[in-house]
Parts: structure tokens; C-alpha cells; sequence
């Protein structure tokens, strides 16, 4: 299958996928300061290799970050309006409607279902991004650097929790109750239930300051942060005065980095240097064959043994870069794997270009026999 | 013929007829001749009658005198006869007169025989008895060969009568002084400090006292290892020894002795063929002989192997006492056979060989890694003195230090190839890979340690100095350029190595090629940590500045001027570098500055009428237009030169990258816009010089000023006029 294009008529840098669903379907937000926003739901039809786009407005203003709800048909925004001189910044949280209530074609762009605005002006004007909790109705906000946890009600979500960081630049769950935020060139984890402590933090992760982290789906112990470094590292949070894995494949700033749930070894990065990576990093995975057996492996074998032990390896994929997508000519914000086929991926380049690229079968390969 | 001596005619003719001669007579010829031939005839009748008369009187008288000869003969034989009779009776009285004398004689010979034998006999016998005196006084005299001697003598006689008592007790009195004898001789054997031949002859001595061989030669052996042994231990507690005296020492003690034990025991028992042992005894003795050579040789040389590798001094010491081993284990050489002496040395010469080699890379590595550090902690001392110091200079020392140091190794190891040494290292197999294993394990090995050394340095944990980097980086170059050459020449001149023709040794190309790759990731590791330097100064002033409410601007901000004064010290530090390089685009020094101006003025509709007239709904125009007039760079693409412009462009490249990326993640009033144009336009303005295709710049700050508009809230008409735009960075 050849990569797909879809074009954007607008500057964007926000993507997402909808993850409680089976089709596989992207969410762009628009960037356009003095006009109408957007968000573009691009559903991919693997059958007949086609792109179909919904077209939802966005009229509250442009979109700096969109983010979707694990465990439900919902999608959340941070954006900022243009009330010159004043730039207001907030936090929304739309419902996906269901396909059928999508078929109208009278109305050039559809309608959120449900929309609420979160109460943030009294916390602060500047908003980093809003982030759903992987399980319950949480809601993680990082709004003037500090975390706000709030509950979505049925009618209104509630501040419940208030943790006063400094600076926070963004952030994700790393767990049910710990919120893993970027903080200059570290990385800081808080627990939500004991909002004055920090649970552990890395401070000088990068030279530079971070940009997005991940959190390895199947272990979540592993955290790979990447920033204005071009460097893509994994932490292990619990020994973190060395990164497990480390590479230096970019030339510019990384803006994106993200784990496949399905096959953790594979990590996409995008960057300002207008390409999307794809690394492995096999030796750090949770497919990678751990310390233990290896070492009872090594004694259970003899020399002989070991040779065809060695084979074996051969049939993995080796950590490093794999593969580079350049078919972006501008800085690329946003890559995002596709929540349905673990095989598939998004990339958003600021010139408003989304491509839907695969996997090379022969990494698929490598990884599946 | 026949007819003619048939001729009838022929008076002289047998077969003459008178008739037919007178009738062709009467024929042929007148009277006259008839005449004639009658009186001629009857004259030779005449003749012929009287010739005959006289022959047959002479024959008569012969004949007469004839038989009175015969008459005389006959009585001269009578008296002969009577003569030889008599002789023959006188002969046959002689023989007769002989027997009779012969018979008287006989008897008295016989006696006489008889009587000589008996006097031999006594004489022996006398002999015998007195034997076991004489045995003790030979023996106390220290006689022994004399004894075992005489003892052997005897010994056959002794055996034959032994069951006669007399004699019995000699044999035993005899026995008695021999087996002390014996004993005396095998403590003597046993004793130290003897020299081969005694030793040999000592042997010789109970070998014919019968001891037998296959015992004598085990014995031998066997109090030669305890000696041997004790040598071996007494040297092991003389480790801390010169290494001279301590080779000395070994050859005084352990291998004259070695030598000593093996020359007997050859003599005596390999050399010999003894009638009382198998006939692989000789095979089985020298065997044993070389199994016992071997195993106290290998022990020794072990000891003098632990002794080198302990050895921490001198080279040409070590060196000296090994050559002084040699030449003793090359005059051994006939020692053992099947044993190579020289070639067991030559390996432990050898192995101290690789031994050097190794102790000589760590330092040689030591010194570089301690000639890093200095330069580092310089670079570092400098930067805080704020003076940024020659760095050539360091270069020079890096450099110099390093092939220096090299230099001298490899002459310290020459001594191996001293021409005055006994041993010729290169006429073996294994010296000859030894050889090239200082070109290849020290030289090459080294020079690939200090690449990936310095190549580390521009690992994703280091941190140093940016222009540590710099420095390496031009290292790495001069080593490509000049080091590697002549340090590889140097090392295949010095040691008549053949790098040319050989598969095997490391070509001096492929070295090259490792370092310029060392060169190029250093150099890319320099842009990339100063880009990264400017890109934070960037990054910092337009994070922190309020791009919406700020004032008009008056001035280019400060930071501008602080980026271009970096990169003019960045500049300067190349220029004593790197070459200047190429500029694609020649273009005179007014027309430059004027660029941007230009560009917005020609531009000024493209500018005015896309930017300023722009709607949401055209933004996507806006950007394809503002493609369409700058041509797509990929800003990262090229790889970064050895040139001082190449070096540059790639460190603005990423500084402006990253204004880039700052400046969309910002918003903009019209003046923050205008602030960021005037910026613009005063980098566009410096930036030329430095690069070598300015177009990069233009482009990078035409996107620049293209994402400020998009990003600026201000609808239409925010863009400064060119000229006030000039006007203010002239002014500044």
C-alpha cells in the first residue's frame, strides 16, 4: 500500500486518533489565527486504499493540541483565541458522533456533539495540552505550568485536584495515578493523590529543553523523552542516571514521539528537520528476551548451542534507525500510530500535509514470525 | 704351357721323343744347321757324362766318414752308464741315515711342550691369588680404572674355577672389593661439581662392572632432575634480579648442568650398543633423554618467560639478556636431538616481543588520553580567561606529541632487529608475523584507538569544550594528510616490511579513510554544539519576549548583534583553520546588503498583496505563492566541508532553523512582527559574509518573516516600510 496524502488547506500542528473505535480514523486540528478553525476526521479505508474526510468546525479558535480519549468517542482541544490584543487560551472536550449522525450532507462542516469548555481562566492563560486518563473520567490539564486534575460529570468537570508545578511544559499518564510532566530538559512524575510530592524526576534528561514523551504501552516503566537535543531517549524510572536507549538520528528538533502499542521496539519521532523516523529499540522492548533467560540460556548452552542461538538474533530486528520518511517538506509536529492497525501511522508536517505511511513488510516480518 | 712342357720337342722334357725332334730336324733345317746341333749335342752329352762322374765320387766319401762317427758313440754310452749307477746307491744310504735321526729326537720335543705350558699356568695362577690385594690397593689408590681392569681380567678364569674353594674365595674376596667398589663409584656419580668426562668415564666404569644399563640410565636421570629441580629453585628466588644476572645465573647453574647430565647420558647410552639390552634400548634411552631435556628446558624457559614479563626496565637489558641466552641455547643445539634449543629461545624472545609491544600501546594510549586531558583543561582555562588562545598551537602539540611518542616507540623496539644479536627474529615464521604485528597490533591499532578516542568525543553523553572538537577534527585531518603516511613509511622502512604486496597488512588508504570519517563526525559534532549554542541564545530571546504588546521598533534587538558577535568569533577561530571556501553566489558587497530590501521592494506586491490582503481562507495561497518565489532548500541535506564557509552555513542553518521554529510557536502584533522584520533584515545584512550560498539565508529568513505574518493577529498592512527597516539596522 502506498502512503496516502491528504492536504490540509491551512497551517496545522495537531493530530490525533481516535482510539475507542475500530475504524482507523485521524483528527487534525487547524492552526489559522484569524479565521474559521477546524478539525478534519480522516477515516482510512484500507480496502480500496482511500481517505475519507469528515470536516468538523472549530470556531472557538486555532488549535495548538489535540488529544482523545482512551475509553471513549472523545476528543479534546487546546486552543486560543484571537481577542486582539488579548490572545485567550483554553481547553475543550468534544463527543465523536456516531457515523450515522455524520451522513448529513446538508451543512458544509458538522457539529460536535457535547461541548464543553473547561473552566481554566481562574487557573491561568496559558494552556499546554489536556490529557484524558488511560481508565476513569479524569481529565489532566497543564494550564500556567501547573497540573490540573479535573472530573467529567455528567453536566461539568470539576477541578478535583490542584498540583503546583513551575513550568510545566506538557505531559501524559503514565499510570492511573501518576502524571509524568515535561519540565525544561527533564521530565517530572506526580502523584496525583499526594499533590506536594514528586515521585521521581529526571532533571537534565536532554542538554535541551523536551518536547513530548511517551510512556512504553506494555511497560510502563519505560519513558522515551526527545526535545530541541534531536536526541531520542528511553528512561528506565527506576534507575535513572543513564537512559536505557538512545539515538541521534534527527538534525533538528524532535516536536513528537510515540511508542506503538502493539510492538513497543518501534518509535516514531517527527521533527523540524521535516522528517519522520522510525526507530527500534529491540534491545529495551517488552518483546526483547529478558536478562534472565538470556543468562540461562548462555548456561544451559554449550558453545555449539550458542551458534545457533545466534541466528536467532539475526531473525530480530536490530536496534537503530529502520526507516526515514521524507515525504514531508516542512517541519513535522505531530506523528501519531494508528490506534486499529498496529501497521499504520500519521504524520502532520505545519504545511498542513497528513500522510498515512505503513510499516516496510520487511520490519513487519522481522517482528511477526 | 703344358703343351710346350709336353713339348716332345724339348730335349730338357721328360717327354722328349728323339725321333719326332730328329724328324722335324731333318725337316725343318738345312745340312748346315743338321750339322750343327749334331756337334752340338754330342758336346753337351760329353759335359753332362763328366759332371755326373764327379758327383758320384763325392757322394761315395761322404758316407765313408759317416759310419766311422757312429763306430765312436756307441763305446762313449758304456762308460755313462756304469756311472749313474753308482750315484743312485749313495742317495739310498742318505734318506735311510735322516729317518734314524729324526725318530731319536721326538720324544724330548714333547716334553719340552709340556713343561712351557705348566710354567704359564703357575704364572697366572700366582696372578689370581694375588688379585684381591691388588684389587684393594687399586682401589685405595683411586685406580679404579686400573681395577675394573684387572677385575675383568680375572673374572673370566674366576668363573671358569670357581668351584674350586681356593678360588672361590678370591672370587668372593674379589666380589667384595669390586661391589664396594661399585658403590664408591655411583656416590661418585651422584657427586656435583664433575665434569663430563669424569662423569662419563665414572659411568663407563660400572657400565663394565655390569650394572646394567637401562637402570644406570634411569638412575641418572633421575638424580639429574633432583638437581636440576634444586637449580631451577634456587633461581626462582633470584626473580628480583637484574635480568642480566639472572640469565647469567641461569646458564652458570641450571644449563651447564643441563648440559653436563645430557652430554653423559649420551655419550653412555645412546652413542653405545649393549649386548645385554633389547635392542631398542638406544631409541628408548634417547627418548627418555629428550623427554627429560624438554621438560627441564620448557620449566626453565617458563621461569625466564615469568622473569620478562615481570621485567619492567630497559629494553635493551631485557634484550641483552635474552641474546645472551640465545647464543647459550644455539650452542646447545647438538644437545638434544629433536629438540629445537634455538627455536624454543627465539620463541621466548618472541613472546617478549609482543609482550613490549603491548606494554608500549597502553602507553602510548596513556599519553594520549593524558595529552587530551591537558589540552581539554587548556581549552577550558582559556575560555574562562575569555581569551580564545592559538588553537593551532594545540594542534600542533596534539599532533607533534602523538607522532612523536610513536616515532620513539617504534625506534625503542628496532633493538629487536639489531644486527649484533645472535638471533634473527625475521628468519622465522613467527617473528615475521611478530614484525608486522608491531606495524599492526602497536601502530595501526594505535592509530585506529586514538580515531575512535577522539570520534568519542562526539558521542551523544560527552560534553566538551566546542572547540576541543575543532581541535580533533583537524588532527584527525593532519594525521589523514601527513601522519599516517609517514608513520606507516617509517615502520615499514625500519622494519623492511613489504606493506605494498601484502593482503594482510592494513593498507595506509584505509586508515586515511577511517580518519577522515573521525574528521567529518568531529566536525559535524563542532556545528552541531555551537549551532545548538546560538540556537539557545535564540530560543530564549523570542520565548521570553511579550511578541504582543510590545512597542514600535526603534533598534534591531540586542541579541541580534549578540548572535552575529558569536558567529564573528566563531569565524575568527576558523580563519586560522580551515580555508575560506567557496561562495557560490558572487554578487557585490552594496547589492548584498540591499538584498532583503530588494527582495520586499521587487517583492513588495507579492508581500503586500498575499500577506497583507490574506484571509483564512487563502492562507494555504499565501503559502504556495511564498513557495513558489523561494525556491524548496532542504536546509540539512549538504554534508558540512573542511572550509571555514561550509562550517558556518551549517551552524546558521541550524540557528535560523530554530528562530524558525520559535517564531511559529509565538503571536504576533504588528509591531512584535515588524520587531522580527527589522531582526530579519539586520542578520540578512551580517550573515552573507559567513556563507558560502547565501540564497540558505534568504530563504531561511524570508520563512522567518513569512511565519511571523501568518502567526501575526493583525489582519492586513503590518510590514514596515523597507527603507525604515534599512534605515534602523544602518543605524544600529
Amino acid at each position: 500500500m502506498e502512503n496516502i496524502i491528504y492536504g490540509l488547506e491551512y497551517n496545522a500542528r495537531s493530530l490525533t486518533t481516535q482510539q475507542d473505535a475500530e475504524e482507523i480514523r485521524f483528527f487534525i486540528g487547524t492552526q489559522i489565527i484569524n479565521g474559521k478553525n477546524q478539525v478534519h476526521m480522516v477515516e482510512v479505508d484500507e480496502e480500496n486504499n482511500k481517505l475519507h474526510a469528515k470536516i468538523f468546525s472549530h470556531e472557538y479558535g486555532e488549535i495548538w493540541k489535540l488529544t482523545s480519549c482512551p475509553n471513549d468517542k472523545l476528543v479534546a482541544s487546546v486552543y486560543t483565541t484571537n481577542k486582539r490584543p488579548e490572545m485567550l487560551m483554553q481547553s475543550a472536550i468534544f463527543r465523536i458522533p456516531d457515523t450515522s449522525e455524520m451522513m448529513d450532507p446538508s451543512k458544509e462542516y458538522l457539529e460536535f456533539a457535547d461541548v464543553e469548555i473547561l473552566d481554566t481562566e481562574k487557573f491561568g492563560s496559558e494552556i499546554k495540552t489536556t490529557e484524558f486518563h488511560p481508565s476513569n473520567t479524569s481529565l489532566a490539564s497543564i494550564v500556567d505550568g501547573k497540573i490540573l486534575i479535573f472530573n467529567r460529570t455528567e453536566s461539568k468537570s470539576q477541578v478535583v485536584t490542584e498540583i503546583t508545578g513551575k513550568k510545566l511544559n506538557g505531559g501524559m499518564w503514565a499510570n492511573a495515578n501518576q502524571f509524568v510532566a515535561l519540565f525544561e530538559n527533564g521530565i517530572r512524575a506526580y502523584d496525583v493523590r499526594d499533590p506536594n510530592h514528586i515521585s521521581w524526576q529526571i532533571d537534565e534528561a536532554h542538554t535541551q529543553p523536551v518536547r513530548d514523551i511517551d510512556v512504553n504501552p506494555n511497560k510502563a516503566f519505560h519513558i522515551a523523552t526527545a526535545g530541541d537535543d534531536a536526541i531520542l531517549k528511553i528512561f528506565d524510572v527506576r534507575n535513572t542516571k543513564e537512559p536505557v536507549f538512545q539515538r541521534r538520528d534527527h538534525l533538528h528538533w524532535i516536536f513528537s514521539v510515540t511508542f506503538n502499542k502493539f510492538h513497543d521496539q518501534l518509535i516514531l519521532t517527527s521533527s523540524s528537520d521535516g522528517k519522520v523516523l522510525l526507530t527500534c529499540a529491540n534491545s529495551c522492548s517488552s518483546e526483547a528476551p529478558s536478562h534472565q533467560l538470556k543468562q540461562t540460556l548462555a548456561k544451559e548452552s554449550s558453545p555449539e548451542e550458542d551458534d545457533e542461538f545466534h541466528p536467532k538474533t539475526d531473525k530480530t530486528l536490530n536496534d537503530g534507525l529502520l526507516e526515514t520518511f521524507e515525504q514531508h517538506e516542512e517541519s513535522v509536529y505531530c506523528v501519531e500510530w494508528s490506534a486499529a492497525d498496529p501497521w499504520l501511522f500519521a504524520s502532520l508536517s505545519y504545511d498542513g500535509r497528513l500522510i498515512i505511511s505503513r510499516i516496510p513488510k520487511k520490519y513487519k516480518y522481522k517482528i511477526l514470525l | 704351357m703344358s703343351e710346350k712342357s709336353e713339348n716332345p720337342y724339348d730335349m730338357d722334357s721328360a717327354s722328349f721323343d728323339a725321333d719326332k725332334y730328329l724328324q722335324k730336324l731333318l725337316k725343318t733345317c738345312n745340312l748346315k744347321q743338321i750339322m750343327d746341333t749334331e756337334a752340338m749335342i754330342v758336346k753337351e752329352t760329353q759335359t753332362l757324362h763328366s759332371e755326373m762322374q764327379t758327383l758320384v765320387y763325392e757322394n761315395y766319401n761322404k758316407f765313408i766318414s759317416a759310419t766311422e762317427t757312429i763306430r765312436q758313440m756307441k763305446t762313449d754310452f758304456k762308460e755313462m752308464e756304469n756311472e749313474m749307477k753308482k750315484l743312485a746307491d749313495n742317495m739310498a744310504e742318505i734318506t735311510q741315515s735322516s729317518d734314524q735321526i729324526t725318530g731319536t729326537l721326538h720324544d724330548t720335543r714333547c716334553q719340552l711342550t709340556k713343561l712351557s705350558e705348566k710354567n704359564a699356568l703357575l704364572k697366572r695362577l700366582s696372578a689370581i691369588s694375588s688379585l684381591p690385594g691388588k684389587l684393594t690397593q687399586l682401589v685405595a689408590d683411586k685406580n679404579y680404572v686400573q681395577a675394573v681392569q684387572e677385575y675383568n681380567r680375572a673374572q673370566r678364569i674366576l668363573q671358569q674355577y670357581g668351584n674350586q674353594p681356593t678360588f672361590k674365595g678370591i672370587q668372593e674376596d674379589c666380589s667384595k672389593i669390586m661391589s664396594d667398589l661399585k658403590t664408591i663409584l655411583k656416590q661418585d656419580f651422584q657427586k656435583e661439581g664433575k665434569k663430563t668426562a669424569q662423569l662419563t668415564e665414572t659411568g663407563e666404569l660400572l657400565l663394565q662392572l655390569n650394572e646394567k644399563p637401562s637402570d644406570l640410565s634411569k638412575e641418572m636421570l633421575q638424580f639429574g632432575s633432583q638437581r636440576l629441580h634444586e637449580q631451577l629453585i634456587q633461581l626462582q628466588d633470584q626473580t628480583d634480579r637484574d635480568m642480566i644476572e639472572f640469565v647469567d645465573m641461569g646458564i652458570e647453574g641450571f644449563l651447564s648442568d643441563l648440559i653436563l647430565i645430557t652430554t653423559s647420558f649420551y655419550d653412555m647410552f645412546v652413542q653405545k650398543h649393549f649386548e645385554n639390552e633389547d635392542d631398542s634400548f638406544q631409541e628408548l634411552a634417547r627418548g627418555n633423554l629428550n623427554d627429560f631435556v624438554n621438560k627441564y628446558l620448557n620449566e626453565y624457559l617458563n621461569l625466564v618467560q615469568e622473569r620478562v614479563e615481570n621485567e619492567t626496565g630497559d629494553s635493551q637489558i631485557l634484550l641483552r639478556a635474552l641474546d645472551r641466552l640465545h647464543r647459550r641455547l644455539c650452542a646447545m643445539k647438538n644437545l638434544g636431538r629433536g629438540i629445537d634449543m634455538p627455536k624454543t629461545g627465539i620463541d621466548l624472545i618472541i613472546h617478549s616481543i609482543h609482550q613490549l609491544c603491548q606494554s608500549h600501546y597502553k602507553i602510548l594510549k596513556d599519553s594520549f588520553s593524558d595529552s587530551l586531558s591537558s589540552i581539554r583543561l587548556t581549552l577550558v582555562t582559556f575560555k574562562n580567561d575569555g581569551m580564545c588562545g592559538s588553537l593551532n598551537e594545540l594542534i600542533d602539540t596534539l599532533y607533534v606529541n602523538t607522532i612523536e611518542k610513536v616515532k620513539g616507540v617504534l625506534q625503542d623496539l628496532l633493538v629487536f632487529l639489531n644486527p649484533e644479536w645472535s638471533f634473527n627474529i625475521k628468519a622465522e615464521h613467527k617473528g615475521v608475523a611478530c614484525i608486522e604485528g608491531i606495524r599492526e597490533n602497536l601502530l595501526v591499532s594505535f592509530l585506529r584507538h586514538i580515531a575512535s578516542v577522539m570520534t568519542s568525543f562526539s558521542d551523544i553523553n560527552s560534553s566538551c569544550p566546542a572547540n576541543l572538537l575543532l581541535v580533533l577534527s583537524k588532527v584527525c585531518l593532519r594525521l589523514e594528510k601527513v601522519g599516517v603516511q609517514s608513520l606507516l613509511n617509517l615502520v615499514d622502512e625500519l622494519y623492511e616490511i613489504d606493506s605494498v604486496n601484502s593482503a594482510e597488512l592494513t593498507h595506509e588508504t584505509e586508515l586515511n579513510s577511517e580518519l577522515h570519517d573521525s574528521a567529518q563526525i568531529l566536525l559535524e559534532a563542532y556545528v552541531r554544539v555551537q549551532g545548538m549554542n546560538v540556537s539557545q541564545i535564540l530560543r530564549k530571546s523570542v520565548e521570553t519576549r511579550d511578541w504582543i504588546n510590545c512597542l514600535e521598533p526603534r533598534s534591531v534587538r540586542a541579541v541580534m548583534k549578540r548572535i552575529v558577535d558569536e558567529l564573528t568569533n566563531i569565524d575568527g577561530t576558523l580563519d586560522e583553520l580551515f580555508e575560506s571556501g567557496v561562495r557560490t553566489t558572487a554578487s557585490s558587497d552594496s547589492s548584498r546588503k540591499t538584498h532583503l530590501s530588494m527582495s520586499m521592494q521587487g517583492g513588495k506586491t507579492q508581500y503586500r498583496s498575499t500577506w497583507s490582503n490574506y484571509t483564512s481562507s487563502s492562507q494555504l495561497d499565501t503559502n504556495l505563492v511564498h513557495r513558489l518565489f523561494s525556491e524548496r532548500l532542504d536546509i540539512f541535506s549538504s554534508a558540512i566541508e573542511f572550509s571555514k564557509t561550509s562550517i558556518l552555513s551549517g551552524i546558521i542553518k541550524i540557528s535560523l532553523k530554530t528562530f524558525l521554529e520559535c517564531v511559529r510557536l509565538k503571536t504576533f502584533s504588528k509591531y512584535g512582527l515588524q520587531q522580527i522584520q527589522v531582526d530579519a533584515h539586520y542578520l540578512q545584512m551580517n550573515l552573507w559574509r559567513f556563507v558560502s550560498d547565501e540564497n540558505v539565508i534568504h530563504y531561511l529568513l524570508d520563512d522567518i518573516l513569512g511565519s511571523a505574518v501568518i502567526r501575526c493577529q493583525e489582519k492586513a498592512g503590518m510590514l514596515m516600510e523597507p527603507n525604515a527597516v534599512e534605515i534602523i539596522c544602518e543605524r544600529f
